[in-house]
């Protein structure tokens, strides 16, 4: 017979009696004599359980501890089953407490029943959990006044998302997650109640095991570029035991400065005792389909707007047909006299006006005869279905000197566009370790190996951007040709003799895909070692080493395109390194019962030093002058482009902070915390900032004993934060630019006014939020509003160039607000044995605005995908976050827009204004989740509703006659039209509008002015018809598990557990606002600057299978 | 509690505190670049500042003012992304108007004897003024005396724009305090034995022309005194009594003026300095042809096979097209103008010259003069301009009486400047290979002679001296564009288009919205067609 104390942890415990604590040591012999005795004296005062989940299965690990007598506890073993001693109380007067991580804490009034069998249901809304908290600290999450929100691993890993982040999309109130437009191993935007900065980084910081993590996006620039992803994508979700999102800064403040934007914390896991001989294996596979392609006309082929007639196709000299050249397509007179551009303005070779795609025997552009027929699968020609497998096998154990568990994973993917893949290879180390009975350390070590060969271009990028060759350069009569022909038999590259006809996405893009070669090759170790020690019995201490440590390469091999082996050969080489250290300790003293009171008291205090340092090398090669031969020196002479670049960054943050938790009874909670930073970033007058926050939480059914039968459960809470955050390393001294002219030295002024007094830029927030268990907590709602005010940001206020400063001047100004609302109902409709039905929404509402743009002008543009010819995202006094600008309609005073004489051209705004706005009303989440026998089936619809986007792929697609909106007058459904050869047909359309002097317009013009000159594109056209609303509403996740039953696996004698899923994730869009297929989801990049859309991916969706076993 | 915490906290870490902001400063130290500088790369960031931008003359020489001035001619219609051009001349002009305050309260702050700032001052108040006369040329008032001054004090963040007159009298003023000032002595010293500052090697322009120690001044001060006859001569018209003496001052007192061999410019061969922003602004915008209007000055008739040819600078300034015949695009086409194409800018014809593309009908722009990155200046001024501006002035009188025998003189001697100048160019140059003939001094003043250029027998003498200037400036095109604009009398066919000035660069007007608003309320609309102060 022995005492066990409750595996809870001691410093946070506030149920655990630290006055009782005092006379333990005085009380030790005596205790053990007792229970000699008692042991003897009546066998009735233990009792024996089995302690079960939902589906029958027995619960490793569960807690039991006796009510009223925290100190008497014991947890089940690995059979499920544990037994109690009771000293000397009755039993049947008893009550236990049952508690487990994941399921509701349960009150069991002990009965003569041995053993007692214990059912645990899994809790939904959980607030009876314990959940991990800032700096790692569990606490009841009843006590708590703030909001948090926890997955568990295994859930997340079930839904075989792309990465961790996309995971959560529509799983947590006010988090929003973009996938970014791309293919899988891309950067992922989370935000987490609103943008809270203008110009700096606004998603939350993630911390694994303590350790934050780099989490630098892959690809801000939402124009073009190529997406390599970041750190997040790296962290392997079979590893984990829990997320913990820590919304808004509230609970962040622990964290300072980088924990400002919210904070995500995860818990890998670190193995426990179990059955059979500890190994667990599972299996997923997945398959990415893309399918989602965007809606195309194919009756029309390639045609410019040359003529007002019929259209057909050029002939040659005999009169045969001919394919449309440049030339053809842009003409410098024809019917209007004038160039066609200078009529319609700038659109690309993807042009579709010209005839009927009807089988016309035609001579290609590379001189053979083909037929001229529809393309309807043309727009697929670059994807096929990509696929990610990944294995893992872990081997876990535990007993009295701790825990272990190891885990090797390993992910390999092929990409949904060719030549492109990834692989990782991870070891996860987890391991807790009972040092002696005072010392525990814990321990977890994840290495892993990234190798990911290129990653497609995209957006706007003339070489290399399927996507928008797609759009713009090819148009509905494409059969893509260079597919096949874009390399010579003699390996060099097929430049076509000149008679490629599309422009403006380059003839290579077959070829580049397949020789112009990136791997990027990351090797990460991320590292933490805590050591516990109980000092007393009311003082502990802990200190922490954390590493985050990353070592990529990132090499490019360009393959020579002549026979010679030297022309457009290139070799780049990129090294870096990024070292992320950060150590804390934290001394925790308890006091329960504070004089003799029902006050229990913890005050901590603890620092931190956090550094990183980062330092990158890159180089290339000249022009070649070797063939073949991939290295910096092969240039030719007289060239200097071998001299590398190099990247610095050092940071240094050192902090102390003290908080302190009070709880009287078991309801009233409060907690306080300071924290003080030392930034080196800060000059040396402002790097010391302090800031406070604290927190209180009321539940009041505790405080008056409330036992309502509908309302078991009402908490109020409210809490106040502020936040200081720092800037980016190297700002403080003033620097000169250098270069060289002349074969001299040139210096001049940055062209941003460098900061003067730099200070942190603060955030205030508040939150007040009440969660409520109704009908013994089968339903549960949390409802939180906030309030956050941003100020003294740091940021690059815009200048007028002609201040000298074209770039603005870095200074502490500009005022952000975001408010917003979350709710959380989660609710268990039915649960019985062998049946359960349970179910959760969540929804978060954010209204941000600008307040002031401070010191400067009062719009700050922050991305645009076409340069000063298209429309931009900028921060905007007033407005709020993602202000859309562009060219609109000049309005006549009737409201009406004005069009000129012709009727053919509406007049448009000279300059940029506001034209839509990218924040969304709301963005909710509903799951479901059954469970019948070992069968589960959960489902997850999403939804981002409102905000605009400006869709560049659908103006263009107008514009370029490629939208099957461009159908109707072509096909006959216009007005009656007379064109210049007399003939009538209808084709016609009337731009709706009036004249400048206020007159409507009535004048019937040919269909091609209602779609070239006024849709949009890039040049100097109209923005505005390129916003639309974008609302989703997303099928984003079912799956569907089986558990085998213990029978099965005690009858197969292989197994200790077994469970087969099937998974279809981002299914199908339930409803999208958009047209012409365009994919929702299809903004470049994760920077601040979101609502623009320009030559996106198809949207994909995928299918997988994982398999679970232990064996 | 607040203050509770923060001291409690601070307390018991304070023997930690030291160590809490040990080795920041260094740690914060950016390794990239310098903390200080000297005065010398200040100032060869600004001459360098003085290059054209390609987009300047993409979309704006080769877009709008070259079919205005009639130096060449557009086949068809233009990208008119003008702004990209503005943008592009706005930026770089008061990015190095910060680094020329910077070099003024430097000097201000020079701890020595002020006189021995006299002649970096005025090297410095010399190209500010060059580049200042550029731009407001260009748009008429512009943000200048707060301008570039956001590093200086954030009362400065938003310029308001002054008055075009103003700027002018300010700069001409300083032009002639440069004068005054410039010590050229070989070693100059102040009166209290200082020595006086200079930039030494990191002057650019006239470092170029092999000159060494302070003989430089002596061309600055010879470009201060050109650039005041420049720009005297433009504001006359508007403000004869501030015009006028300038002339006065610098003929009657013979000061010193550019003269042949010392012309003023960026050379990019002098400077190692590889220029590819003029062949960008060609290829990027292929439909500029040589016109009509140019095509006349420089030839007798229409003959295909450029026989009628009388001025050598038609085969520097031009080349023959695809079928090798000299065709010029007319500056006024009709319904019946054959349709251009062709590809004569495009960087092929390294290897392949001859490929001009087969819709390359009428002549080109010499591929070599657009193409050559090491050999063709960037010219800020010539000599021959120089003869031409003393010509006008002493054909009309301005501030000195008139004197049509030395105005003739004048005038002969910029056209026979103006020739060796651009013969020198592709005389030196290494890429260009089907060079035409090197005339000699007798030949060239024979060409000088010739009935359509000679001065002597010409009804409209100062018709002639505009014309021949405006062939000097062929690439200036914007100081043509003013000259355009002054006279009302360049060589051109039909009207001249209400085209006066450049719309302020679409950033200004979001970014300096209020200074924008006064000035649009003050000159009544941001137009192309409102005038600038100096036009009649």
């Amino acid at each position: 017979m022995i005492l066990k104390f409750t595996k809870g942890d001691f410093l946070t415990n506030p149920n655990y009696n630290m006055r009782s604590k005092f006379y333990l040591k005085i009380s030790w012999s005596f205790i053990f004599t007792l229970f000699t005795v008692l042991s003897i004296f009546g066998q009735k005062n233990i009792i024996r359980g089995i302690v079960y989940d939902e589906f029958g299965e027995v619960l490793i690990g569960a807690t039991i501890l006796e009510k009223g007598n925290p100190e008497n506890g014991t947890t089940t073993d690995i059979d499920g089953s544990f037994q109690l001693e009771l000293g000397s109380a009755k039993i049947l007067s008893l009550t236990l407490e049952v508690s487990y991580t994941g399921y509701a804490t349960q009150e069991v009034e002990v009965k003569n029943t041995d053993p007692l069998e214990i059912t645990m249901t899994s809790s939904v809304s959980a607030i009876e959990e314990v959940v991990v908290t800032a700096l790692g600290i569990k606490r009841q999450k009843r006590e708590l006044g703030y909001s948090t929100e926890s997955f568990e691993g295994d859930a997340i890993q079930l839904s075989q998302a792309p990465n961790i982040v996309n995971s959560l999309q529509g799983r947590s109130a006010g988090v929003q997650v973009s996938s970014a437009n791309g293919v899988d191993g891309g950067t992922t935007r989370i935000t987490i109640r609103g943008n809270n900065n203008i110009d700096s980084d606004n998603q939350p910081l993630i911390i694994v095991d303590g350790v934050p993590l780099q989490n630098q996006a892959g690809l801000e620039n939402i124009g073009r570029g190529v997406d390599w992803g970041s750190a997040i994508n790296n962290i392997n979700p079979n590893d984990i035991e829990t997320y913990n999102i820590l919304k808004g800064p509230t609970a962040a403040a622990k964290y300072g400065s980088r924990g400002a934007n919210g904070v995500i914390l995860i818990t890998t896991k670190r193995g426990k005792q179990q059955k059979g001989i500890g190994i667990n294996y599972s299996l997923q596979h997945k398959i990415i389909q893309p399918y989602r392609y965007r809606d195309v006309q194919n009756v029309y082929g390639a045609g410019g707007p040359t003529t007002l007639l019929e259209p057909t196709l050029p002939t040659d000299a005999n009169g045969n047909y001919r394919y449309p050249t440049q030339d053809d397509i842009y003409l410098t007179d024809g019917v209007f006299g004038q160039s066609s551009t200078s009529i319609f303005g700038f659109y690309g070779t993807g042009v579709s006006w010209g005839p009927k795609m009807e089988g016309q025997i035609v001579q290609w552009w590379d001189g053979e005869m083909r037929s001229f027929d529809p393309q309807p699968d043309n727009l697929g020609l670059y994807f096929s279905n990509g696929n990610t497998t990944t294995h893992n096998l872990s081997f876990s154990g535990g007993g009295e000197m701790g825990t272990m568990r190891v885990s090797l994973t390993r992910t390999d993917h092929k990409a949904i566009v060719p030549n492109s893949n990834y692989n990782q290879t991870t070891v996860n180390i987890g391991s807790t370790l009972n040092i002696s009975s005072k010392v525990k350390a814990d321990v977890a070590v994840t290495y892993l190996n990234y190798q990911r060969l290129n990653s497609p271009t995209l957006g706007d990028d003339h070489l290399n951007s399927f996507s928008k060759g797609m759009i713009y350069s090819f148009p509905r009569s494409y059969k893509g040709l260079e597919k096949e022909i874009n390399i010579l038999p003699d390996a060099t590259q097929n430049n076509y003799g000149g008679s490629f006809p599309f422009l403006y996405a380059g003839p290579n893009i077959w070829w580049n895909t397949y020789n112009n070669n990136t791997n990027l090759d990351r090797n990460k170790l991320i590292g933490s070692l805590s050591l516990n020690y109980q000092i007393t019995n009311w003082l502990s201490a802990r200190g922490r080493l954390g590493l985050d440590f990353s070592f990529a390469q990132f090499e490019t091999r360009n393959n020579p395109i002549d026979a010679l082996g030297i022309l457009n050969g290139r070799y780049e080489n990129e090294l870096a390194k990024d070292r992320v250290l950060n150590n804390d300790f934290l001394i925790t003293a308890t006091n329960n019962g504070l004089f003799e009171s029902l006050i229990d008291i913890t005050l901590s205090v603890g620092g931190t030093q956090w550094s990183r340092s980062q330092y990158g090398l890159k180089a290339r090669s000249g022009e070649w002058v070797n063939p073949w031969l991939f290295n910096f020196n092969n240039y030719a002479d007289g060239q200097n482009s071998q001299i590398p670049r190099e990247v610095f960054y050092d940071k240094k943050i050192n902090s102390i902070f003290s908080f302190l938790n009070l709880s009287y009874e078991n309801f009233l909670f409060l907690e306080l915390s300071g924290r003080n930073d030392w930034s080196s970033s800060l000059p040396i007058e402002n790097n010391s900032y302090f800031y406070p926050s604290g927190s209180l939480s009321f539940i009041a059914t505790e405080a008056f004993d409330l036992k309502l039968p509908w309302l078991n459960f009402l908490k109020l809470r409210g809490a106040y934060a502020q936040t200081a955050t720092d800037t980016n390393p190297f700002q403080v001294n003033f620097t000169y630019r250098t270069g060289s002219f002349g074969n001299n030295q040139t210096a001049a002024l940055p062209t941003t006014v460098p900061p003067i007094a730099l200070k942190p830029q603060r955030a205030n927030s508040y939150e007040v939020g009440t969660t409520m268990g109704l009908f013994d907590n089968k339903i549960n709602i949390d409802f939180t509003y906030y309030y956050i005010r941003s100020y003294d940001q740091i940021l690059d206020a815009v200048l007028s160039t002609s201040s000298g400063a074209p770039s603005g001047i870095r200074i502490n100004t500009g005022e952000l607000e975001n408010k917003g609302i979350e709710a959380i109902v989660s609710a268990t409709i039915f649960q019985r044995k062998d049946f359960f039905l349970q179910t959760g929404f969540n929804i978060g509402r954010n209204r941000n605005r600008v307040t002031s743009m401070g010191i400067g002008a009062k719009v700050k543009e922050i991305a645009n995908i076409w340069g000063t010819e298209g429309p931009t995202i900028s921060v905007r006094e007033g407005d709020e976050f993602g202000t859309i600008m562009g060219f609109d309609y000049q309005y006549h005073e009737n409201g009406q827009p004005i069009l000129n004489e012709e009727g053919t051209h509406y007049l448009v705004t000279s300059n940029r204004i506001p034209i839509g706005n990218a924040s969304p009303d709301f963005i909710a989440g509903w799951n479901m989740k059954a469970g019948y026998k070992g069968f589960t089936l959960s489902t997850l619809i999403d939804t981002k509703w409102g905000g605009d986007i400006y869709s560049g792929s659908y103006v263009s697609s107008l514009q370029n006659g490629q939208s099957p909106l461009t159908l109707l007058e072509r096909q006959g459904g216009g007005l009656p039209y007379t064109d210049p050869a007399g003939n009538n047909r209808n084709v016609g359309v009337v731009l709706p509008g009036v004249y400048a002097d206020g007159t409507e317009n009535q004048k019937v013009v040919h269909y091609l002015f209602k779609y070239i000159p006024n849709t949009g594109g890039w040049g100097p056209f109209l923005s505005t018809p390129g916003i639309l609303e974008n609302s989703y509403v997303k099928l984003r996740e079912v799956t569907l598990s089986y558990h085998f039953n213990e029978k099965f696996n005690q009858r197969a004698k292989v197994f200790q557990d077994l469970t087969l899923s099937l998974v279809g994730r981002d299914l199908f869009y339930i409803y999208t606002s958009l047209p012409d297929r365009i994919n929702p989801e299809g903004a470049n990049g994760s920077g601040n600057a979101q609502g623009l859309e320009w030559a996106a991916f198809p949207g994909t969706r995928s299918f997988g299978v994982s398999l679970n076993a232990s064996f | 509690m607040k203050n509770l915490l923060k001291y409690l906290s601070v307390s018991i870490i304070l023997f930690l505190l030291n160590s809490c902001e040990k080795g920041f400063e260094d740690l914060n130290q950016n390794p990239e670049f310098p903390t200080q500088t000297d005065i010398g790369p200040l100032f060869n960031f600004v001459i360098q500042s003085t290059q054209l931008g390609g987009d300047e003359q993409l979309f704006m020489h080769n877009e709008v003012i070259y079919p205005i001035t009639q130096q060449g001619a557009l086949t068809a219609e233009t990208f008119q992304n003008t702004p990209r051009g503005t943008e592009d001349i706005w930026t770089r002009y008061y990015t190095s108007l910060a680094n020329v305050r910077e070099l003024e309260k430097r000097f201000d702050e020079y701890e020595g004897d002020q006189e021995a700032t006299s002649n970096v001052r005025a090297m410095v108040k010399i190209i500010l003024a060059y580049q200042t006369f550029r731009v407001t040329d260009l748009f008429g008032d512009i943000p200048f005396f707060d301008a570039g001054k956001a590093f200086q004090s954030l009362d400065n963040l938003e310029p308001k724009y002054d008055d075009q007159g103003t700027i002018y009298k300010f700069l001409l003023d300083e032009l002639k305090w440069a004068n005054d000032n410039i010590n050229t002595l070989p070693d100059p010293k102040t009166s209290a034995g200082e020595a006086y500052l200079n930039f030494g090697n990191f002057d650019n322009i006239f470092n170029a022309l092999g000159n060494n120690g302070n003989e430089n001044v002596l061309l600055w001060k010879k470009f201060a005194n050109s650039l005041r006859l420049r720009y005297g001569l433009r504001m006359v018209e508007k403000d004869a009594n501030f015009a006028n003496p300038i002339f006065q001052d610098v003929l009657e007192n013979d000061l010193p003026l550019i003269e042949e061999g010392e012309d003023v410019g960026l050379f990019p061969s002098e400077l190692d300095w590889e220029k590819n922003s003029t062949h960008y602004s060609f290829h990027e915008h292929k439909k500029l042809r040589m016109g009509s209007t140019i095509w006349n000055m420089m030839s007798e008739n229409d003959n295909l096979d450029g026989s009628g040819i009388f001025d050598p600078r038609a085969f520097i300034f031009f080349e023959p097209n695809n079928a090798d015949e000299w065709v010029a695009f007319p500056q006024l086409p009709n319904v019946n103008t054959e349709v251009a194409g062709g590809i004569p800018y495009q960087g092929h014809r390294d290897v392949s010259y001859a490929t001009k593309g087969s819709g390359n009908i009428y002549s080109p722009f010499n591929y070599y003069l657009i193409r050559d990155r090491y050999d063709v200046p960037e010219i800020m001024m010539t000599a021959a301009e120089v003869k031409f501006l003393k010509a006008e002035i002493y054909f009309r009188g301005l501030g000195v009486a008139v004197d049509q025998g030395e105005a003739r003189a004048q005038y002969t001697n910029g056209v026979v400047n103006s020739i060796k100048f651009w013969q020198n160019i592709f005389q030196n140059t290494n890429i260009w290979e089907n060079t035409p003939a090197v005339l000699s001094s007798g030949e060239i003043f024979s060409v000088a002679n010739h009935p359509k250029i000679n001065i002597f027998t010409s009804n409209d003498q100062l018709k002639l001296i505009y014309a021949q200037r405006w062939m000097d400036l062929f690439r200036q095109p914007w100081e043509a564009y003013a000259l355009l604009r002054r006279t009302q009398a360049t060589p051109r066919e039909g009207a001249i288009p209400n085209y006066y000035r450049f719309t302020y660069p679409s950033t200004e007007i979001q970014n300096n919205a209020i200074n924008w608003a006064e000035q649009v309320a003050r000159m009544g609309v941001d137009s192309p067609e409102t005038k600038v102060w100096w036009m009649n």
